[in-house]
């Protein structure tokens, strides 16, 4: 019986690992909504925080949140899906769209069986307002009554037709899996497909299998990334409930301070961000700009407490450091740490602990920054948009600043680059997402040579 | 070097038994656990019947009082089936180093019911949602329960609706401080997990996992699925590939199996029930977004099964044991039965076919981790347990569907199908292993 794999044991152990590069990103988030304008906010250490707007926030303790501004889908959601989608799913498709054209790939032109998707997110965050539409859906009172009064024999179902606007439907909008599957849809993509929910490191691990199913001949192209749109009372109620929110309404921008004395919080955000990885001769045989080498991913659980990050970073720590094993184990190669950084007062303590868990004495001299000084936490899609912005640094070779740290910690004692953005030349970035309950992940990036 | 993957412990809490024996002899038996609704159940809903678990006390599997309170049933269900898994495994905490031991599950995304939700909210706002439900809608008793007097959630209540939670719970009870993976598709991610967990091993990211998928019965579940006509208000399920879809029946449950690198397995003396080698996900059309389509595109199936079985290197001949989907068509026959014809040509109508859907109900997260369990245990006992109701004769003439008794035959290599609502399939392969 071993015969029948055999060969293929013979066949793939032959070969080497392949290597997974970077050739497009795209993005929405608090700071812009593409790329460019996210980027150019960013490294002028501008914040993405204001009052709540999108729907009254005045009962909350917490009335304040980083919001995507002005968004319109344009081409990247079809009119007949538009009702499927909820904001979160709007982001990611704008963001494909972004990512794909940046890659220069014509979707028309590939297998896309050997094209895969794989998206961190949670559900679209429960609100009033979406009970409310839900209950008012005639469609969907009509059908429910339908249901209910034909006890007996066939009666067709409600198959709800594309070409009819369907309101809101509130369902569709709520499971994780939407976005994927939309994805899929409209770019036509047949691949593996895979959601990933990891509350706060979803996207990171959804880039990590990314990663691995382009390494393990699963697919050649893995679109992948991030959304998360987590703005509503659903999370609101339930993150102020366990005083993981900064209350900090009457300053905004002043809100997200990691690593600061002052830290009281995170601030929730919002966004999308999607990235395409390739197998190199793929990438390298079509032409492909290159913008980035993922050389390691590592992915950890601190299995410590349910509320809390252990103080000595024992966990986060086991994350990093397979990361950077998986690419040689130097940790003098790593050049900048995009840090967690959520501004509650234990992930930072705890994360600046591990940082130095894994480099020592040289963990002093390696800048370290969070983004979510800006744009507040985007939960689920935090991490791809990191990501981006760490491959963005490496091509443009400015380090984004920590803004709004004014009072060292003598717990977080390390270059937290802050304030001013840094122009320094960089070769390979860290970027570390670490979630509630303690599921981390680590993923090296490497400018390409 | 790509090592080798093999299956040494099983857990299961599921409606037809809280663990593996007893689960097994009710397949075997074609005893249905599907009984009417009594956990959660409203005068208006759609749905009467559906597979709960039963007898099911979370105090059975060394789960401490403190934290028992920020469990939803999800985890709890979560967390008794890796207990039996790791026990079955004969795993102590000293059998691996925590950080080559990981952890993959599929779950549902925020696991809370409508009263929690609603409750939530009027806590922080003073809002009755009650407002916006009017007193003829098929939700007004759902508003009137939650005004219930001195009901409140816990402090931490949000903590325990996250998908990842599961996991911190597992995490800390079995000490796996390796790889951490949630998934959430609606039904394929538990089989999705198995895969991306037999993946991890042969790639030397961890030598031990933990894989599977959770869910329990769920008022918000309910009511999407019911909002978009997936759910059937009959009392028992339909036969499987049927070509009148009345709904799914939902079911509930755990399965969680150990997964370890061959070599270490072997060296430990660890039982070995089955070798997983191939392991497939593929997007299809989707019959969630798609539900006008008249004839769903047996293509996206075809190419997982096909995908899977090249990963294994077996060519469609070698397989001899379907663990099947089995949903019934949406409008005319299911898409699965053109998929198995296609790839497994003039074959299809010989190789024995089951499922265990119409006995369970649909477990969601958790269905496609259950079908591979049930698949590991028909080739460790050479033995095929029964589809449960009779399909009418056409789809008896195009497979050996496995009815009324057990088939006993030897199954070498099987393959296991979860294909999923929102279009996301999965197909695992798993081998007798031959010492």
């Amino acid at each position: 019986m071993t015969a029948h794999y055999a060969d293929r044991y013979k066949y793939k152990s032959k070969k080497e690992k392949r290597r997974v590069v970077i050739t497009g990103v795209g993005a929405v988030t608090p700071l812009g909504n593409d790329i460019e304008s996210s980027w150019k906010n960013l490294i002028c250490g501008k914040s993405g925080i204001a009052p709540i707007t999108l729907f009254d926030a005045s009962h909350y303790p917490v009335k304040i949140a980083a919001e995507v501004k002005n968004f319109d889908p344009g081409t990247a959601v079809p009119d007949e899906f538009k009702p499927f989608i909820g904001r979160s799913t709007g982001f990611c498709l704008k963001a494909a769209e972004e990512a794909v054209k940046n890659a220069g790939l014509n979707l028309d032109l590939i297998d896309t069986s050997q094209i895969g998707i794989s998206i961190g997110t949670d559900e679209e965050s429960a609100s009033f307002s979406m009970f409310e539409k839900m209950f008012e859906n005639p469609d969907i009172l009509e059908m429910m009554v339908a249901r209910k009064s034909a006890a007996h024999g066939r009666y067709p179902l409600p198959h709800l037709n594309r070409s009819k606007p369907l309101g809101k439907i509130w369902p569709f909008r709520r499971n994780a899996s939407t976005a994927a599957s939309m994805l899929s849809i409209i770019q036509n993509i047949n691949g593996p497909v895979s959601t990933s929910s990891s509350a706060c490191a979803s996207s990171a691990q959804a880039i990590g299998r990314a990663t691995r199913m382009i390494q393990d001949r699963d697919a050649e192209i893995m679109v992948t990334g991030g959304c998360d749109s987590m703005i509503g009372e659903f999370s609101l109620t339930g993150f102020a409930k366990i005083k993981a929110l900064s209350k900090n309404n009457d300053d905004p921008e002043k809100a997200s301070r990691p690593f600061d004395m002052k830290r009281d919080g995170f601030v929730l955000g919002e966004g999308a961000g999607i990235l395409i990885l390739e197998e190199l001769s793929h990438a390298q045989q079509r032409g492909a700009k290159i913008l980035g080498e993922i050389t390691g991913y590592g992915s950890s659980s601190n299995a410590y407490k349910i509320t809390a990050t252990p103080e000595n970073g024992c966990g986060p720590d086991i994350a990093m450091k397979t990361a950077i094993n998986e690419a040689g184990g130097d940790i003098d190669q790593v050049d900048h740490i995009n840090a967690h950084g959520t501004s509650t007062y234990l992930n930072d303590k705890s994360e600046t602990a591990a940082i130095k868990n894994v480099f020592h004495d040289r963990a002093y001299s390696i800048p370290v920054s969070s983004n979510k000084s800006m744009m507040g936490h985007l939960v689920a899609s935090a991490a791809a948009i990191e990501m981006i912005m760490s491959v963005l640094t490496l091509n443009r070779n400015v380090i984004p600043p920590t803004i709004n740290y004014e009072n060292p910690d003598p717990d977080c004692d390390l270059d937290y680059v802050p304030n001013k953005s840094r122009n320094k030349k960089v070769e390979t970035i860290l970027s570390n997402s670490f979630a509630f309950g303690g599921q981390n992940a680590s993923i090296l990036v490497k400018k390409f040579q | 070097m790509i090592r080798r993957v093999v299956v040494t412990g099983l857990g299961i809490i599921s409606p037809v038994g809280n663990n593996t024996e007893e689960a097994w002899s009710s397949l075997l038996a074609g005893q249905s656990g599907i009984g009417s609704l009594s956990t959660i159940s409203y005068p208006s809903f759609p749905a009467k019947a559906a597979g709960e678990v039963k007898n099911f006390n979370p105090r059975d599997y060394h789960i401490k009082p403190k934290s028992l309170k920020l469990m939803n049933r999800t985890i709890q269900f979560a967390i008794a089936a890796s207990g039996l898994a790791m026990t079955d495994a004969g795993i102590c905490e000293e059998t691996y180093p925590p950080e080559n031991a990981g952890l993959a599950l599929g779950v549902d995304g925020v696991q809370y019911s409508t009263e929690e939700f609603l409750l939530a909210c009027y806590e922080s706002t003073g809002k009755d949602l009650k407002i916006y439900v009017s007193p003829e809608s098929p939700y007004a008793d759902i508003s009137i329960h939650t005004r219930d007097p001195g009901l409140s959630v816990h402090p931490l209540w949000s903590l325990s609706v996250l998908a990842n939670m599961s996991l911190c719970h597992i995490s800390i009870q079995q000490q796996l401080q390796g790889p951490n993976l949630a998934f959430s598709s609606i039904d394929a991610s538990g089989a999705h997990a198995i895969g991306e967990a037999f993946r991890s091993i042969q790639y030397g990211e961890s030598d031990l996992y933990l894989a599977g998928g959770s869910y329990a019965l769920n008022t918000m579940t309910f009511m999407s699925l019911s909002a978009l006509g997936l759910l059937s208000d009959k009392n028992e399920t339909d036969p499987v590939f049927d070509a009148c879809n009345k709904g799914l029946l939902l079911g509930e449950g755990a399965v969680v199996m150990v997964l370890e690198e061959k070599e270490a397995a072997k060296k430990r003396g660890a039982r070995i029930y089955a070798e997983i080698n191939g392991y497939a996900s593929s997007y299809g059309s989707s019959s969630f977004v798609d539900l006008s389509l008249q004839t769903p595109d047996a293509s996206g199936l075809a190419n997982c099964i096909q995908q899977s079985l090249t990963d294994a290197s077996l060519s469609p001949a070698a397989i001899d044991f379907i663990n099947a989907d089995g949903r019934p068509g949406i409008q005319g026959r299911s898409p699965e039965i053109a998929a198995l014809e296609s790839v497994f040509g003039e074959n299809a109508g010989s190789i024995p076919v089951s499922t265990a859907k119409s006995l369970t109900g649909h477990m969601l997260p958790a269905t496609g981790a259950f079908d591979a369990a049930s698949t590991v245990l028909s080739i460790y006992h050479d033995l095929i347990p029964p589809a449960g109701r009779q399909p009418d004769n056409e789809v008896l003439s195009r497979l050996h569907l496995v009815t009324r008794q057990p088939l006993a035959t030897p199954v070498h290599y099987a393959v296991s199908n979860t294909f999923g609502i929102s279009g996301e399939h999965t197909s695992l392969v798993f081998t007798k292993h031959e010492s």
